[in-house]
């Protein structure tokens, strides 16, 4: 049974309009553009509000909405509406890390660092870094947004890490920040 | 620092917090001796404090407004859709009564009334033919000198005798009367009218032959027989046995159009 408008709108705001910081948050990882990203989350609302009678109240709302941005995002990109283009995986070689030198300074972790690391990671890797590192969803979770198995998730998550480690010592090196070796 | 290979993916899945009792402790054992195992998991645990802080990052300033805007935009838009379902719905409710009170309402005029009621006036003598005519031939020419849309058949093999006809405007139609006799006396009439536009009121009884519906009605001891002949309404009425009134409306109807008047009942 739907809900008269006045209260399902009440009962929406209170339960998903918290959750478009975190849509608005995946949406400018995935779309790399502050404008598209708006249109994002713009649309991913109102897509959840039409539907919001197929939410189920208890489950994670943000997982709910962040499953519909990604296949809102999916949609655009096929279309081609100011979609990013897209990083291939081999550009980012998450394998190249070396086997010494994991002590990087934390300076080195700061959030326009990480941001612009997050940014040259292959678009399904970096989603599945933002929902799980960034958003904290579970494994399970993240299979649930992405529509892909749990074991994708592991997967890609190890890859992504071990990219963004490569990605962020380049910069600390030249910094001089890895193994605490900081430059004057 | 161990010699041993490095458990990277565990390593990995110990951060999550995704392995088994027994995995975890084979791990934690590695982790004690390897130092490189150790920086490692000291950066998974430095990126993810470090991408927990990106969940914090500001949104524009009109982002909620503009959001609230969006859904207030949706919801009079959906109030207009309602609405509209809601005029389109009673159009149809009152479309569909409208249908139901034509269907259910009484014919008018009703015709079978009118038929026996002429019939009655025929027998009182309140109602005079124009044209007293035995020949077939001569009343339909004088009939349809008229203006009527007639034909005249012969039934004298079925014992009826033509004693003439009449044209009459009833109801704003142009009608046509043909009266017959019987061997005992009783009067028989037909009646042929433009039927475009006529609704019959519920007959009593339908038979159908061929394509053929015949709408039969019993009105004060008297039985009319109505049926379509293309444009044309037709209607029997007569006295005595029912079955005997539709039997020859049958017959009538079934009488091909241009068929040769003499010997065909």
């Amino acid at each position: 049974m739907r809900a008269p408008p006045n209260r399902r709108r009440k009962v929406f705001e209170s339960v998903a309009l918290p959750c478009a910081r975190a849509v608005h948050r995946f949406a400018l990882k995935l779309t790399r553009d502050p404008a598209t990203a708006a249109d994002l989350v713009q649309e991913v609302l109102l897509r959840a509000y039409r539907s919001f009678d197929a939410f189920e109240p208890g489950t994670n709302c943000r997982a709910w909405m962040l499953a519909i941005a990604y296949s809102v995002f999916i949609n655009m990109r096929r279309k081609g509406e100011r979609a990013p283009a897209l990083v291939e995986l081999s550009e980012v070689d998450a394998e190249q890390v070396p086997d010494a030198g994991w002590s990087v300074d934390r300076d080195v972790w700061t959030g326009a660092r990480l941001e612009s690391a997050l940014h040259a990671l292959p678009e399904e890797i970096r989603a599945v870094v933002v929902l799980v590192l960034v958003e904290e969803l579970t494994y399970e979770e993240a299979a649930a947004v992405l529509r892909c198995p749990v074991g994708t998730i592991r997967s890609r998550l190890f890859r992504g890490r071990r990219a963004l480690f490569t990605l962020l010592r380049q910069p600390a090196a030249e910094a001089g920040l890895l193994d605490g070796a900081r430059k004057p | 620092m161990s010699s041993g290979p490095h458990p990277s993916a565990a390593l990995h899945d110990l951060h999550d917090g995704r392995l088994d009792p027994a995995e975890r402790a084979r791990v934690e054992e590695h982790l004690l001796s390897c130092t490189r195992c150790q920086s490692e998991l000291e950066a998974l645990r430095a990126l993810s404090g470090a991408a927990r802080q990106l969940a914090g990052s500001a949104v524009p300033g009109d982002f909620e407004p503009l959001l609230r805007g969006a859904l207030d935009t949706e919801d009079r838009h959906q109030a207009g859709v309602r609405r509209r379902r809601l005029v389109a719905a009673s159009l149809l409710v009152v479309a569909a009564a409208l249908v139901l009170w034509v269907l259910r309402a009484p014919a008018r005029p009703d015709w079978a009334a009118i038929a026996v009621a002429t019939a009655e006036q025929f027998e009182r003598g309140q109602l005079l033919l124009d044209v007293a005519e035995t020949s077939p031939d001569r009343l339909e020419a004088a009939l349809r000198a008229r203006g009527a849309s007639v034909r005249v058949l012969d039934l004298g093999m079925m014992g009826l005798q033509l004693l003439g006809g009449s044209v009459r405007e009833v109801e704003g139609r142009r009608v046509a009367l043909i009266a017959y006799r019987d061997a005992q006396g009783r009067t028989l009439l037909c009646e042929m009218l433009p039927g475009a536009g006529i609704r019959l009121p519920r007959a009593a009884d339908q038979r159908h032959q061929g394509t053929l519906v015949f709408h039969v009605y019993a009105l004060r001891g008297r039985t009319a027989v109505f049926w379509h002949e293309g444009p044309v309404l037709c209607v029997l009425v007569g006295t005595g046995d029912a079955e005997a009134v539709v039997a020859l409306a049958m017959a009538k109807a079934m009488v091909p159009e241009g068929a040769p008047r003499e010997g065909r009942h």
